[in-house]
């Protein structure tokens, strides 16, 4: 008996994509000027088989963008949170595609396995190997390492940062981190207020404290100074302290909860700043 | 984001009811069952963790008992929970002044997966009082968790040495059983957020536990 499903809990199911029309609960809602045309929006399956695994997995995609210009635009590849599917974080992917204008970036978000209409059940190496997969698929169509920036929120921090610090078939260019945890270590001893280790109830070996140590990409980090889910200081801040890569800027937005960062923050300010990251 | 990633993960320093209160009768076995835990959110409602223990003490003298306690849910996460202690009555009941005992406790834990090893050490100090004729008792206890370690995850400091704890009881006695509900006040003074578990407490802080005994005497 462990934690593992709790922590990699793949929460509403869903029977179909939905993306643009779906209707239930999401973290905002975006205005029509950030509307894409449905021709650029690709739902789509990929074949991810995970280190040690003997057979692959069938899990879910979806591209946001036109796919003929992949080997020439900069795309992001979002690695969304825990307890939801790509319907739920459309409208972080459609913001992220409109950074610095309609349609500017290519954005590339994921199903885990287990989440969404993913086949499998979620695991540590899934995550890594769905991800890869992804990248994969990019590389294939003309993705090179100079226009790929891996963007992590919450959970998704984890294969967002190993991926930069491990990478597997590309390797990033940026690293962009909202709302991380540190490490299972970090949410257990947050949870018990004790020096308890995460083995205790986890074989999750999650440590984006660790891995971001690895990371020598530039490196973009946000966290909402009111997240009451992931405490800042120890989390986010460990993480942001443990990057000793070529360079790095942070975020702390006032008044923000663990899912509230780009709206607290205001759309405006939240593209501004990660346009003149990716640019730089 | 709901607060449900880890929602079995309890405080350790709320795994059970206060052990013993007043001491076992000289060369006398108490065996004990316990369920219980801190409140949180689940389900769309509020529960106790059902957390689950067993303990034994050993009256080695009128006012001196030795014990231990082991956390069977514990164990179904692959973890060793052991609580060793002793217990000793520094003052008798006296009609409304209560009886005094003071607990020091060993919480010894064991991660099996990994081997991962922690003591931590906890003084607990108990006031309580017999009523009635049949002898049924009300128990005021605070207990004292100790983190000596200087670090906590990650490398980063430990910020909680002392978890200090209160709870109120009562003990129904029969001849062969006891039956005792405590309510617990965790980690009093110490923020329940951030946090991914959803604890209840007051004013922001500590949270409400609950819990059940079921004692058997020899």
């Amino acid at each position: 008996m462990n934690l593992d499903a709790n922590l990699l809990d793949p929460g509403d199911k869903i029977t179909s994509y939905q993306m643009a029309a779906y209707t239930g609960d999401v973290d905002f809602h975006l205005d029509s000027s950030y509307a894409l045309p449905m021709t650029d929006v690709h739902v789509f399956t990929l074949q991810s088989q995970g280190v040690g695994e003997t057979s692959p997995t069938t899990i879910y995609a979806a591209y946001l963008g036109d796919t003929s210009r992949i080997s020439k635009d900069t795309v992001i590849v979002y690695c969304h949170g825990y307890h939801h599917h790509m319907d739920f974080y459309y409208p972080r992917a459609q913001l992220l595609a409109n950074v610095g204008g309609k349609e500017r970036y290519g954005v590339m978000m994921l199903d885990y396995r287990g989440f969404g209409l993913s086949s499998g059940t979620p695991t540590e190496e899934g995550l890594y190997a769905d991800v890869d997969a992804a990248v994969s698929w990019l590389k294939s169509r003309g993705l090179t390492g100079d226009r790929f920036v891996l963007y992590g929120f919450s959970l998704g921090c984890a294969p967002a940062t190993y991926t930069a610090a491990n990478p597997r078939t590309l390797r990033a260019q940026k690293l962009i981190l909202e709302s991380p945890f540190a490490s299972t270590t970090s949410i257990t001893d947050d949870a018990t207020h004790l020096n308890l280790p995460a083995s205790a109830v986890t074989t999750l070996k999650l440590d984006n404290a660790q891995q971001i140590k690895s990371v020598t990409q530039p490196f973009f980090w946000m966290h909402g100074i009111d997240d009451s889910f992931l405490n800042i200081n120890t989390n986010g801040e460990v993480v942001y302290r443990n990057y000793h890569g070529s360079y790095k800027e942070a975020h702390r937005i006032p008044g923000a909860d663990h899912s509230t960062v780009p709206q607290t923050w205001g759309f405006q300010n939240y593209s501004t700043a990660l346009l003149q990251f990716i640019t730089r | 984001m709901t607060k449900c990633a880890l929602l079995l993960l309890p405080l350790l320093v709320a795994c059970a009811p206060t052990r013993f209160v007043e001491p076992v009768p000289k060369e006398h076995i108490n065996v004990t069952v316990a369920l219980g835990g801190p409140l949180f959110d689940f389900a769309n409602t509020t529960i106790p963790m059902p957390l689950s223990s067993v303990a034994a003490g050993y009256g080695l003298t009128d006012q001196t008992t030795l014990f231990a306690g082991l956390h069977t849910t514990a164990l179904l996460f692959k973890d060793l929970q052991l609580d060793l202690g002793g217990l000793k009555e520094v003052l008798r009941q006296d009609h409304l002044a209560p009886g005094m005992s003071i607990s020091p406790v060993a919480n010894v834990f064991l991660a099996m997966r990994d081997g991962s090893f922690r003591v931590w050490p906890e003084v607990d100090v108990n006031a309580y009082w017999h009523y009635g004729k049949s002898g049924n008792m009300i128990y005021l206890t605070s207990g004292n968790w100790f983190e000596l370690s200087s670090t906590r995850a990650d490398g980063e400091p430990q910020q909680d040495h002392w978890i200090a704890n209160v709870g109120l009881g009562h003990r129904f006695e029969g001849a062969n059983w006891e039956y005792t509900t405590e309510l617990k006040y965790l980690a009093l003074g110490i923020a329940n957020t951030p946090n991914a578990v959803g604890y209840h407490g007051i004013g922001g802080n500590g949270t409400f536990g609950i819990y059940l005994a079921f004692t058997r005497k020899f």
